[in-house]
């Protein structure tokens, strides 16, 4: 493509089309002549409705008076025909073939090196469904789909101010998929808006299919285990999180917004909380609290007491360990690792197979296999116990389950080898890692540390509502700055 | 060097007091406390100086290099001490393995290749972990302390077979070898440099009292034969008839020992990065050398007026050259 501009002779224009698409069997051209003029309608199949092109653009558009020129012509659609609500003009093949791509439909005439294209988008998406992952019991049940705009129209219908902006871009050298940066512009830290526009503009990517493309270049470079930022399929739980001031990025093909920038609080936290009585919600979230420690504390804390400590545990306890364990053919550090081991090659069997047959693989393997394993003496009960406590506390945060699942085995490993010493070693490590957690000066550890009073409210406990409202939070309070 | 908050700087300085007392030996008693707490506010008389100095907007870099490299030295001879006393104290803390040396020497590896990472993460992500840290230790030690309380014997508070008055006095201040990381992480802290030391010195004297006094009222009648009183009395301090909690203990000595070489580390990275071209490898080489003066202290723990001249030395060091350097400007 060395002169990128539209040629104006219709059908060199067509062949240049067709070169350029390499002759893709997608892109239909139907010739005709309109107000004396030879034109041509150019579609990509399957991203247009073809009844709204029938309807709104090829009927209207065929039944034009006599016209002088091409240039006419198009001033004569333009002021009279309102075909559709958006009605970009391109002047070269790069936007009229990131037009077409996204199903408008373009129409291009003998003499005149420009197109105008309407939007008759019609592609088959999935409708709108219940969040698969993210479930919630007295709130909305609308999860966001693959199609941003209606990503963005979710948005815009809970949030309907003209304080909240969304501004649609384009990434990925050959995906060329949009993206939608939202945020409320009463809210969010200018300092942090321009950085993450800074981000994305120096963002160079062949292309964008999931928000894993995205996230590594408007977070921090060094090694962090959790991530600083955030995913949600809620468009609910992303407006309460645009309207504390935060960015929001949606993108087009997947149904997730990145929110930036995330606290490590904010894993504990579901709409829910909001929903029920604040005791509730507190006793709630102290359970996700005890939980999260359970999950990947509770294999490495058993085997390191086992093994190395077993004054910890009362008489009749350590007696009943000692009974199971001494008949067990294996370490229990061995024991333990094959056991979680097990677990996550089911799990991921689970997750990766058809449904129907993933359901059928966790009873053969949960029930089966498991209880066979206890029976001929391969795994003691009590293990088994701890590690199934220890996954179905990890299920209560599926937002953590991959720092949960590494952590699991990095402490069982630490405290196998060197008892609580070692468990208490990795700890420092692992809190070092989390607490160094920052992107944009926003501490991933706020409001815990550095400590803000302000923020305990919905942390340590969930305040009413009433109070809740009236401290007028915004992320900015959290920030801190470089120097 | 990043700015950290009050509350960071508190517990950063004192987890490594928590850490010093843990190891503390010899006989402890009732005025052993009212030393170390006379100890402690001639430090913070001492450390006037330099409060003022931060309070006039001056940092340490305005004291010159020579003040730098004093401080530094200071840093890596109190580290290699913190080692060395980690090193004791293993004999009495239970770590799988065996407790000879080259148990001995994989704990203190293992503690010295884990202070390298966290001093590599800077000072923002030591003091908030520090924070986090120092929030989970006051509730194990409180749980040590409320179970001393149930083995204390208030008979021991009358014990006085310890030392003089004045020794104690000398010991209590010369074992508060982290001033070194006072004076330069007061100057990177948020607020009055004033009401941070206050803060950090009121917090140094409670926590000194309550530890000495738990200690004093559990291992007061086993002092005698007992190597670290501190250690013994949570080692006795049971809650339970048919459970033992000396594993709390053993979590809060090993937490609080990576943070208190952690702090040399992060502070001696920090120096030795102002006062030579060194890009790389600087917190390693700091630690090197923490643990080659360990091996040069050999295991031994020194509380004698040497290194209380050492501590008045450096705490007036900084403020002292800088006044020099004024004159010498001024003609």
């Amino acid at each position: 493509m060395q002169d990128n501009r539209i040629i104006s002779e219709l059908n060199r224009n067509i062949a240049e089309i067709k070169r350029i698409s390499g002759d893709s069997s997608d892109v239909l051209v139907s010739e005709f002549t309109t107000g004396g003029i030879k034109c041509a309608l150019i579609c990509c199949e399957g991203m247009m409705s073809s009844q709204t092109v029938t309807e709104m653009v090829l009927e209207p558009i065929t039944d034009i008076p006599q016209q002088e020129n091409p240039a006419k012509l198009f001033s004569y659609i333009t002021k009279y025909r309102l075909l559709s609500t958006d009605r970009p003009e391109a002047n070269d093949y790069d936007t009229l073939f990131r037009l077409l791509h996204s199903g408008f439909a373009v129409l291009i005439a003998d003499g005149i090196n420009k197109a105008i294209a309407f939007g008759v988008q019609g592609y088959a998406s999935r409708s709108i469904q219940e969040p698969s992952g993210e479930g919630n019991i007295l709130g909305s049940h609308e999860g966001f789909v693959e199609t941003v705009r209606t990503n963005m129209s979710m948005v815009r219908r809970r949030l309907k101010t003209p304080e909240l902006v969304m501004k649609l871009m384009i990434k990925g050298s050959k995906s060329r998929t949009d993206i939608c940066l939202c945020y409320m512009k009463d809210r969010v830290p200018s300092e942090l808006l321009d950085r993450i526009q800074k981000s994305l503009d120096d963002m160079e990517l062949e292309s964008i299919l999931s928000t894993g493309y995205i996230r590594p270049f408007v977070e921090k470079k060094s090694f962090e285990l959790f991530s600083s930022t955030g995913l949600t399929e809620r468009p609910d739980v992303l407006c309460s999180k645009l309207i504390e001031g935060r960015i929001a990025i949606l993108v087009d093909g997947v149904p997730y917004g990145i929110i930036i920038p995330r606290l490590f609080c904010e894993s504990f936290q579901t709409l829910d909380d909001y929903a029920y009585k604040p005791y509730y919600a507190v006793f709630i979230r102290w359970l996700k609290y005890g939980a999260f420690i359970l999950a990947i504390l509770l294999p490495a804390v058993y085997t390191a007491i086992v093994m190395y400590h077993p004054e910890l545990l009362n008489s009749t306890l350590l007696l009943l360990l000692v009974e199971e364990e001494k008949n067990a053919p294996l370490s229990i550090i061995t024991e333990s690792f094959l056991v979680l081991i097990m677990y996550e090659v089911i799990r991921e069997a689970g997750v990766r197979l058809p449904k129907p047959v993933g359901g059928a693989v966790s009873i053969i393997s949960g029930l089966i296999i498991g209880d066979a394993a206890v029976k001929s003496g391969l795994v003691s009960t009590p293990l088994l116990t701890m590690t199934a406590l220890s996954v179905l506390a990890g299920l209560v945060l599926p937002d953590l389950n991959p720092q949960i699942t590494v952590l699991r085995f990095a402490f069982l490993l630490s405290g196998g080898l060197l008892g609580l010493f070692g468990v208490s070693i990795l700890a420092c490590a692992v809190l070092t890692n989390i607490c160094g957690t920052e992107d944009y000066g926003f501490p991933f550890t706020a409001p815990l540390s550095p400590f803000s009073k302000k923020g305990m409210g919905d942390t340590v406990i969930r305040q009413g509502f009433r109070k809740m409202q009236s401290r007028g939070f915004t992320v900015e309070d959290y920030h801190e700055s470089d120097k | 060097m990043n700015q950290i908050n009050k509350a960071q700087f508190i517990s950063l300085l004192l987890i490594e007091d928590l850490f010093v007392m843990f190891c503390l030996t010899e006989t402890i008693t009732v005025i052993t406390a009212i030393g170390f707490v006379c100890g402690i506010i001639l430090q913070f008389i001492l450390s006037l100086p330099v409060i003022r100095l931060y309070s006039k907007g001056k940092s340490l870099k305005d004291c010159g290099k020579t003040a730098e490299i004093v401080i530094l030295a200071y840093i890596v001879m109190w580290g290699g001490m913190l080692f060395s006393m980690l090193w004791n104290a293993g004999d009495i803390i239970y770590i799988p393995y065996d407790s000879g040396f080259s148990g001995k020497f994989m704990v203190s590896a293992i503690i010295g290749i884990l202070c390298v990472y966290i001093s590599s993460s800077g000072i923002k992500a030591l003091g908030r972990s520090a924070f986090i840290a120092s929030i989970l230790g006051v509730i194990c030690l409180l749980i040590v302390i409320v179970s001393a309380l149930i083995q204390s014997d208030m008979r021991n508070l009358t014990e006085t077979k310890g030392k003089s008055f004045l020794i104690e006095l000398n010991r209590g201040f010369a074992l508060s070898g982290g001033l070194g990381s006072f004076i330069l992480i007061l100057g990177f802290t948020k607020g009055n440099p004033l009401r941070n030391a206050v803060g950090y010195f009121a917090g140094k004297i409670i926590l000194t009292t309550v530890v000495i006094l738990t200690g004093v009222l559990v291992s007061g009648g086993i002092m005698d034969i007992t190597d670290f009183p501190i250690a013994t009395a949570a080692q006795l301090s049971q809650p339970f008839p048919v459970q033992r909690i000396d594993s709390l203990f053993l979590i809060v000595f090993s937490v609080s020992a990576v943070y208190s070489i952690a702090i040399q580390a992060t502070s001696a990275d920090y120096l030795l990065d102002e006062v030579s071209p060194m890009k790389k490898y600087r917190s390693t080489l700091m630690l090197i050398a923490m643990v080659i003066t360990g091996f040069i202290f050999g295991g031994k723990i020194h509380y004698g007026i040497g290194f209380s001249i050492a501590v008045a030395g450096v705490l007036l060091f900084a403020p002292v050259s800088y006044f020099i350097k004024r004159k010498l400007k001024n003609g």
